[in-house]
């Protein structure tokens, strides 16, 4: 309980600092049937810039839809999701497009690629939507970094997994993002080759000054994080700094157990 | 397997709905044909029975082909000769001849010009007749007609009224004492009749003494075949003894040959429209086999065997088929009565009869339906049972689709053999053979357009990256990814506008060449015709020759003929008008060898074409069979234009073969000191009374008339083309939705990262306009093709020049191209309203 207002004091000393991305009591309603649940209830949570975050949670937790609310995938119920100074919320579709075209970067579980675009094509895909020439210097260094430069004129599905993964690495990074989210970038492939892509995403945070929100259920995964936020029901109920495995493993033990009875619930609720 | 199939269709109503819309339009046309055949056929079949009820047998002259060629008439002493024939009760000669013509009280010819009007006798025996008075009372006397119930009622004409009747001695008033019916029918087929007693009829039609035809009524108890064996043996081998129910049978085939240019016309259409329904039908159970891999490979994985994956498509395409072809029968049946209020329209009324639907018209209809929907899915119900089990844990792949080389080979074949067959009717002049060739090119071009999809997209494409960035390069991507996708929708449209091109370059080149017959060789100034196949008239010629400014007057007619097998057209004009010596001249031809003077001493004149082809030379005697029968002609000159004929002989030997001595159009020279125009409006006065069907017309009025009638037919053409291009475009409606269904994930990915749903749509419509372009280039170049192999064919018609006409071309390629982007507009609006998370998350 002490971290959930360390939370918010957080956000007050960090905004004047640089936060990348916050939102502030937001809320998202889902109907089912004559149900509604509270996928988001009431989060005020800010994201700093040049840090590597996780957020993490049981499934149904709304770790995703906090993700898409902050990229403008999707509408908050109330509150205000902000990228930078820009408010997501109060923006129409078209103002979002270009907000993700020149704010925002993207990881995606699998299907990250265009599959009639080679892996160059894809890299420069957001710098062409959004009519920006590319930093040659810059893109040079990150192919390097992610070890592509013999790959680039392959389709994807002439690409392994983990190279498919590390040209979304490399494409959600040429564009030079204010903030790039990650959505279990790591949940199809093995633990190895994992290990390579959070590699590369903690060496951008580092080398770069990335600033990388990631979602996922991975302990492992949320190891290389800064730090790490903890949703259950649509609530942030911790935080954790500098983690490390085992400290999640136990942390989230610990936040499960009086949390089953909530997920009970929801899926009890999908099934009428 | 049946339950799944059953839920496909259920779950797709859209799209099932759409399937079987393609098939619709061509099972309609089919039935619709063959309803309106089967309606004609059988109220002619009863019109012409009652018509010969009372005839057992009649005689006539026997012609060497055709029977609405001219015959000679026969002497009275056959009659007498019939009569004398045991077993003959009754035997009566008459008149029925054609070349008349019935005018209004405005002057203006009565009922359809392409049907004749009849001039004939009115029978002594009622029981002989074909006709039956209707009101009033049989003609007798010189000045007394009856004239038939339709034109009395289309000429507002009444009983006691004064009415003027072109004959084959001039124009003629008579008193209008009685109206007739042809069996029960108000006409015969669309034509007029003009009765009058024998004498009169004799006297008119210049067979004084004469009778066309004798119908004879045998004794009871003698059979018709009985006595028409009698009468034959006595009249001779120059006449034929025919039944009556073979008369009446070969009344109705030739009123269906009659109308079997419509009937011709509409099949070709209804098959054009099936194949490219069919085309579409192929196509999208292609796309929906290569979707539903994962779900195939399921049912596979959970048991079932390919037998039974290639049953329920096969059993979805059936249900599909059979509704279609349900609805198009019903169709076929509203446009077999829609077209009948239309010939009615022009001039063909049908007798009162009702609508015949036999169980054949139901049968072709639904099973030829339902098959060529099920041949349809066929092979891509094989392509889906051939997916392994184990697909359906594999990952999504792109669907590529890539050309088959046995395809490939396959559709070259066809192209070969097609573009031989097409140059070999080309030469031998037989269309059927062109029409089997083209139809076998496009089907070839169809199976090869895969692999040029690629190179060709490619070079399009260019300027679109250009112009549309990442949506220009994704629609292009998108439109190579699946080439046979592309192709196949492509190909669909490509039929239509293969057919517009060629017929836009056929018309181009007839509208050229009618300029040309008038630029060349055309001396006279002034052309006078009558719309039809009746010819200005005998009294008209003489008319315009008396009329002040004109120099010379030069009649012109046609005729048919046979050499070897095949019919040919002969012209006849004076000898002194084809003389470039002679101070009429009406048109030179440019001599090239002998002497156009020959001619009126019964010399035949031939084209430099028709010589090289036959090896004559003057001097040569050339053996050609006329409807009268055989004579042999000696080549007395050979002449380099083909533009007017490649047959000419003088006005006196047509007039000794084929007896009519009415032209068919006036050639008018103007003298020098005279102004055309007043010349011109002079003729016009002197026709109203001396030939009132006929018209005066410069050498560019009658070119923009051409022009005009040229450009009916292809807006009629363009219409029914239309037809299948409209099924075209929503096969690249239907393949381009099925496609944004398809890609729905990707789509998801690419506006999380940044594209606009104007750039989705841009992307989507692009690909659109690459696939319909891509059809209608094909399209045009077959086209092209097409039309030039058409307008050589028919170049004994008279087309001497091929002309493409560009700026209409480019239209079209842009239209069609236009019209695709239009089929896209909606899938497009589809893309982009795809819920970005939900395209993610789907699979």
């Amino acid at each position: 309980m002490l971290e959930l207002t360390n939370t918010g004091g957080l956000m007050n000393t960090s905004q004047q600092t640089t936060v990348a991305a916050r939102m502030e009591h937001a809320t998202k309603i889902y109907t089912i049937g004559e149900t509604e649940v509270f996928a988001l209830n009431d989060i005020t949570v800010s994201f700093e810039a040049g840090r590597f975050t996780a957020i993490m949670g049981p499934s149904g937790s709304g770790k995703s839809t906090l993700m898409h609310c902050l990229a403008g995938l999707d509408d908050l119920s109330s509150g205000a999701a902000f990228i930078g100074d820009e408010n997501v919320s109060e923006m129409n579709e078209r103002e979002r497009t270009r907000l993700r075209r020149e704010r925002i970067g993207f990881i995606f579980q699998s299907f990250n690629l265009i599959p009639t675009l080679n892996a160059l094509e894809n890299i420069l895909l957001p710098g062409r939507l959004a009519k920006t020439e590319v930093d040659q210097p810059w893109f040079d260094q990150v192919i390097a970094r992610v070890h592509l430069s013999d790959r680039l004129t392959h389709t994807p599905n002439e690409l392994s997994g983990g190279q498919q993964q590390r040209v979304a690495v490399a494409r959600a990074l040429v564009a030079k993002p204010r903030i790039i989210f990650a959505d279990e970038p790591t949940g199809n492939l093995d633990s190895k080759v994992g290990a390579e892509i959070l590699q590369f995403m903690r060496s951008a945070v580092d080398e770069f000054g990335q600033t990388i929100v990631m979602v996922s259920h991975d302990a492992v995964a949320a190891s290389y994080a800064d730090r790490i936020v903890f949703l259950t029901d649509g609530k942030i109920v911790d935080e954790m700094l500098k983690p490390t495995a085992v400290a999640i493993l136990d942390r989230l033990k610990r936040l499960e157990t009086p949390g089953v009875d909530a997920v009970e619930a929801v899926s009890a609720v999908a099934v009428t | 397997m049946a339950l799944i199939a059953w839920r496909n269709v259920a779950c797709h109503k859209a799209r099932s709905a759409f399937l079987a819309f393609c098939i619709v339009i061509g099972v309609a046309f089919v039935a619709g044909t063959l309803v309106l055949t089967d309606t004609i056929k059988r109220v002619y079949t009863q019109v012409f029975d009652e018509a010969y009820q009372g005839v057992d047998v009649s005689v006539r002259s026997r012609t060497a082909f055709g029977s609405m060629q001219v015959k000679p008439p026969m002497p009275a002493s056959v009659l007498a000769a019939v009569k004398a024939v045991p077993g003959v009760r009754l035997a009566e000669g008459d008149i029925f001849s054609i070349g008349g013509r019935i005018f209004d009280v405005n002057n203006k010819p009565v009922g359809n010009q392409f049907a004749p009007t009849f001039l004939a006798s009115w029978p002594m025996n009622a029981s002989l007749s074909s006709f039956a008075l209707a009101s009033g009372a049989s003609p007798s006397g010189p000045d007394e007609v009856v004239i038939d119930a339709q034109s009395v009622s289309d000429g507002k004409f009444a009983l006691g009224d004064q009415v003027r009747v072109q004959t084959s001695t001039g124009i003629k008033t008579f008193r209008l004492v009685g109206t007739a019916k042809y069996g029960s029918a108000s006409n015969l087929g669309g034509a007029s009749a003009a009765l009058f007693d024998l004498k009169t009829a004799q006297a008119i039609t210049g067979r004084t003494g004469l009778f066309d035809d004798i119908a004879i009524a045998g004794e009871t108890g003698v059979e018709p075949p009985t006595l028409q064996d009698r009468v034959q043996r006595v009249i001779g081998q120059k006449y034929e003894a025919v039944t009556g129910t073979e008369l009446s049978a070969e009344s109705t085939t030739s009123i269906n040959d009659g109308f079997s240019f419509v009937t011709t016309f509409l099949l070709a259409f209804a098959g054009i429209s099936l194949f490219v329904g069919a085309a579409i039908v192929y196509n999208t159970f292609g796309i929906v086999v290569a979707q539903r891999t994962k779900e195939m490979a399921l049912l596979r994985a959970l048991g079932a065997d390919g037998r039974q994956v290639i049953g329920s498509i096969l059993i979805e395409s059936v249900l599909i088929g059979l509704v279609a072809s349900v609805v198009g029968l019903v169709g076929g049946i509203g446009l077999a009565v829609a077209l009948t209020k239309l010939l009615a329209a022009v001039g063909f009324k049908l007798p009162s009869g009702p609508i015949t639907l036999l169980t054949r018209t139901i049968v072709i209809s639904i099973v030829g339906g339902t098959i060529i929907t099920v041949i349809s899915a066929i092979a891509p119900a094989l392509r889906a049972a051939r997916v392994p089990p184990l697909a359906a844990v594999r990952q999504m792949t792109v669907n590529t689709m890539k050309q088959s080389r046995t395809r490939f080979l396959v559709g070259l074949a066809l192209f070969m053999v097609g573009g031989g067959f097409a140059v070999w009717g080309v030469q031998s002049m037989k269309l059927l053979w062109l029409g089997i060739g083209a139809l076998s090119m496009m089907v070839g071009a169809s199976l090869c357009a895969p692999t040029i999809v690629g190179p060709f997209v490619h070079l399009l494409a260019t300027p679109i990256r250009a112009l549309r960035g990442i949506s220009g390069q994704l629609a292009e991507e998108n439109a190579t990814r699946s080439a046979r996708r592309t192709a196949d929708t492509a190909a669909a449209l490509m039929i239509g506008t293969t057919l517009i091109a060629a017929s836009l370059v056929l018309a181009s080149s007839i509208s050229k060449s009618t300029d040309r017959i008038l630029d060349q060789g055309l001396r006279a100034e002034l052309f006078v015709s009558a719309g039809g196949i009746t010819g200005v008239g005998p009294d008209a010629t003489a008319a315009i020759a008396k009329v002040p400014g004109v120099s010379s007057v030069a009649g012109f007619r046609v005729g048919s003929f046979k050499l070897g097998d095949s019919t040919k057209r002969v012209s006849a004009m004076s000898a002194a008008s084809l003389d470039t010596s002679s101070p009429i001249n009406a048109l030179d031809l440019g001599l090239l060898s002998g002497s156009m003077s020959s001619l009126d001493v019964g010399g035949l004149a031939v084209s430099e074409r028709v010589a090289k082809d036959n090896k004559w030379k003057v001097g040569d005697e050339v053996t050609m069979v006329f409807a009268s029968g055989t004579d042999k002609l000696a080549v007395v000159a050979v002449y380099a234009t083909s533009s007017f004929g490649d047959y000419f002989v003088s006005l006196v030997t047509h007039q000794r073969i084929f007896i009519d001595s009415s032209d068919q159009a006036v050639f008018v020279g103007v003298a020098e000191t005279s102004n055309i125009a007043s010349v011109q409006a002079a003729i016009t006065t002197t026709l109203k009374t001396a030939a009132p069907a006929a018209t005066v017309q410069s050498s560019k009025q009658y070119a923009n008339q051409i022009r005009a009638q040229v450009n009916q037919i292809l807006n009629l053409i363009t219409v029914l083309v239309l037809l299948a291009i409209f099924i075209a475009l929503l096969g690249v409606l239907i393949t381009m939705l099925l496609s944004v269904l398809e890609r729905t994930h990707e789509l998801g990915l690419l506006r999380a990262v940044g594209m606009d749903r104007r750039d989705i749509r841009s992307m989507v419509r692009w690909e659109a306009a690459i696939i319909s372009t891509f059809g209608a280039v094909l399209g045009i170049v077959l086209g092209l093709g097409l039309g030039f192999s058409l307008s050589r064919l028919l170049r004994e018609q008279g087309i001497s020049v091929i002309e493409v006409p560009i700026r209409s071309i480019v239209i079209l390629a842009f239209a069609i191209t236009v019209a695709g982007v239009g089929a896209s507009l909606y899938p497009a609006r589809r893309a982009s309203k795809l819920n970005i998370l939900t395209a993610i998350a789907s699979d």
